[in-house]
């Protein structure tokens, strides 16, 4: 019977459903912003690792930028976009986030998905350095106020030359006093008395997202896979940012879960057999979102963990949760710990970088094991320094320690960096070279 | 006698292999890739029959390689050049450990195991700076035939410094170099040093561990194995059959199949 539903229904049918929830879930979020505006409630664009709780305590709906540019590249539509904003005078190399968007600004708001509403508040934060430049523009195009939350970042190093403890203390406290003035901002700008209970309920139910989030991630530890990390745990996190903090997030992610058991039971995956295991680091390429992990999967090799799942919690991911005696404190704590990659109080978790001092390294050994991967594959984004900029380092240090690794090269939302038969050739040589090096294993194993 | 093949589908040249069942090669053939993968493969591949004087009923197993090989469809199965070229060069140098291959189109540096398996490789690229085709562009440019190119090269005193390895840059510094009535020897020299230069960067991205084998069809090319030999401080081993190594090694594969089957 198992073996029926592996070779008749690769794809097993459950994800679908959730498929096709994760596609309205995002597709309707313009839809519902103009809905949310016409009640009266104001627009917020904020990126996905921003403080969406705390908005979301307020009558303020929100809209992503990231994941409006990445629906433009995933429908094959971005870049006509692109290339207005390059004839606007962007250069080519900016983040093609970035410039979809910009082109969109200079489309009377015309998203393929439909009309997108303008902003009353931007809100930058400080994970990566576009997003400042990026907040500006769309403050320049909209004439909308910015509010930047900035959480500081501490290099990991050997013999840290200060009071750790100390300084984490007085950095939360800097975060707190920010968090306080953008309640203020947004109780300006909507008219509403900050509610600490709505807040509050909004942390507790992003807690609930956060727990199921870490067990669905975790279930790419059977064998097979449930299901694919790239293909669609790319689309699982679309959704749970897009509700994270609200009962349909945790209705949402309830449903993947239950799914993704049904699988495992049903002992379906992705592929009808799976032969090799692989980690993805960094984000996907848009243009081609389906097509690349489906080359992968003609050689029966399956992708089970990416390191950007830890976006859709935000620092709530695996260590901690928001502690509702001290909402904002603990917010603050969550907001500055996302980057505990960078954060020497505590070891890395399971991070794509930025630990300094050796210990990434060691870090995506650990994930290898824990996730019985067979290699790792690193995608460099043409446009996105942040994402790209330790690869190659990487590349050079983890397979000294023996992993099979394959850098590939695109652009997350720009189709112009993607070349289909180069791409096509690095996977088939690195299945080849998995394949081969299995072989000898386990004539080496025949052996003994 | 059981006999394999392996046929090898370049942006510029198509080599077909054959070897016996000992794994000695018996016929080769290179002929130019042209409009038409699919005709140039067959033909390589009759070529390359006629030349070991075997019918094609006694091949067994062929494989197909290079970028074309999915247009290879006589062949019994596809493997990708880097395997090949790795698998190849393991045969003819056993010491092999890395290869550094240099084709018509594209630029690649192969780490290889012990049993002449990949253990990793980088690829130039979007883009063909630094591979065969800069040096074709330069003999259009300078009116020479492709081959001249090495030879002249070699009796270069003082090498120009060609900043851009950008095959359409290339073109206009390779201008400006003769305005300025530069010896051609120079200029020749300097650009197989700045495609050396280019080369070592990217092999440098998988660690080069001696032995160094070069191969792909510039490797044909004398002149370019001394700029190579410079550039990565090292001898590097260069066989008659260098650029028929993507071929050997699929028609080694082919022959591994072909006593499986
Ligand atoms: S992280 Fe990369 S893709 Fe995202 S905004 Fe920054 S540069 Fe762009």
């Amino acid at each position: 019977m198992k073996e029926q539903i592996q070779s008749s229904s690769p794809t097993a049918p459950p994800t679908e459903g959730v498929r096709q929830e994760t596609k309205s879930a995002v597709k309707d979020a313009f839809a519902d912003a103009w809905l949310a505006k016409e009640r009266g409630a104001k627009i917020c664009y904020t990126y996905v690792l921003g403080p969406i709780e705390l908005l979301r305590s307020f009558d303020i709906h929100l809209v992503f930028p990231e994941i409006s540019s990445a629906q433009m590249a995933a429908k094959k539509t971005a870049l006509p976009y692109i290339q207005k904003a390059e004839d606007y005078g962007y250069a080519a190399d900016t983040c093609s986030y970035v410039t979809a968007d910009v082109g969109l600004y200079l489309s009377d708001m015309k998203h393929p998905l439909g009309r997108v509403p303008t902003p009353d508040l931007v809100l930058n934060d400080t994970l990566c350095n576009t997003y400042y430049k990026w907040s500006e523009i769309t403050q320049d195009f909209h004439k909308c106020p910015i509010f930047t939350l900035d959480h500081p970042v501490r290099m990991a190093r050997k013999n840290y030359p200060y009071d750790l403890e100390a300084l984490y203390r007085e950095d939360r406290a800097y975060v707190v006093d920010q968090i306080e003035r953008l309640i203020a901002t947004c109780e300006q700008l909507t008219g509403q008395k900050f509610d600490m209970d709505r807040f509050r309920a909004n942390l507790d139910l992003a807690n609930r997202m956060g727990a199921l989030w870490c067990e669905i991630i975790d279930k790419t530890r059977n064998r097979p896979s449930p299901f694919d990390a790239v293909l669609e745990g790319y689309n699982y996190m679309g959704g749970a940012t897009t509700l994270k903090g609200t009962e349909e997030g945790v209705v949402y992610l309830e449903k993947i879960k239950g799914d993704i058991d049904q699988r495992i039971e049903m002992g379906v995956g992705p592929v009808p057999e799976e032969k090799f295991r692989l980690l993805w680091m960094s984000a996907p390429c848009y243009p081609y979102f389906r097509k690349i992990p489906e080359m992968f999967h003609k050689a029966g090799a399956v992708f089970v963990y990416t390191p950007q799942f830890m976006q859709p919690t935000r620092g709530t991911y695996r260590m901690q949760q928001y502690d509702l005696s001290r909402p904002l404190e603990s917010y603050a704590e969550c907001l500055m710990d996302y980057f505990h990659a960078r954060n020497p109080r505590k070891p890395p978790q399971w991070s794509m970088g930025w630990v300094g001092g050796g210990g990434e390294i060691d870090n995506q050994l650990q994930l290898m094991e824990h996730f019985g991967a067979d290699g790792i594959v690193y995608h460099a984004i043409k446009s996105c320094r942040m994402n790209s900029g330790s690869l190659a380092d990487f590349r050079e240090h983890v397979s000294r320690r023996g992993v099979s690794i394959l850098m590939l090269e695109s652009d997350i939302a720009d189709p112009r960096f993607f070349s289909e038969a180069q791409t096509r050739n690095r996977i088939d040589a690195f299945m080849e070279g998995l394949a081969e090096k299995k072989l000898l294993r386990s004539q080496s194993v025949g052996h003994a | 006698m059981i006999y394999a093949a392996g046929v090898d589908s370049g942006s510029t040249q198509t080599k077909g292999i054959i070897v016996d069942e000992d794994g000695k090669i018996v016929g080769r053939a290179l002929l130019d890739t042209g409009a038409n993968t699919v005709r140039s493969s067959e033909r390589a591949f009759r070529a390359a029959l006629e030349n070991a004087g075997v019918e094609a009923n006694a091949v067994k197993y062929t494989v197909g390689t290079g970028y074309g090989r999915y247009k290879i469809t006589f062949g019994n199965t596809q493997i990708t050049e880097i395997t090949c070229h790795a698998k190849g060069a393991h045969h003819v140098f056993p010491g092999t450990c890395t290869v550094v291959d240099i084709g018509g189109q594209d630029t690649k540096g192969i780490r290889v195991g012990q049993d002449g398996e990949v253990v990793d490789f980088v690829m130039n690229d979007k883009c063909a700076a630094g591979t065969g085709r800069f040096l074709g562009v330069a003999a259009e440019v300078l009116d020479l035939p492709l081959d001249d190119l090495g030879p002249i090269s070699l009796e270069a005193k003082k090498p120009v410094d060609i900043s851009s390895t950008c095959t359409v840059f290339a073109e206009t510094e390779i201008m400006s170099y003769l305005a300025q009535k530069k010896k051609l020897e120079d200029i020749l020299m300097g650009m197989h040093l700045a495609i050396a230069a280019r080369t070592v960067s990217l092999v440098r991205r998988i660690g080069m561990n001696q032995q160094v084998t070069f191969t792909g069809g510039v490797s044909r090319n004398r002149g370019m194995v001394h700029a190579l030999e410079e550039a990565l401080e090292t001898p590097l081993n260069v066989s008659e059959e260098s650029q028929y190594m993507g071929a050997i090694g699929a028609a080694l594969f082919a022959l591994e199949r072909a006593r499986t089957v």
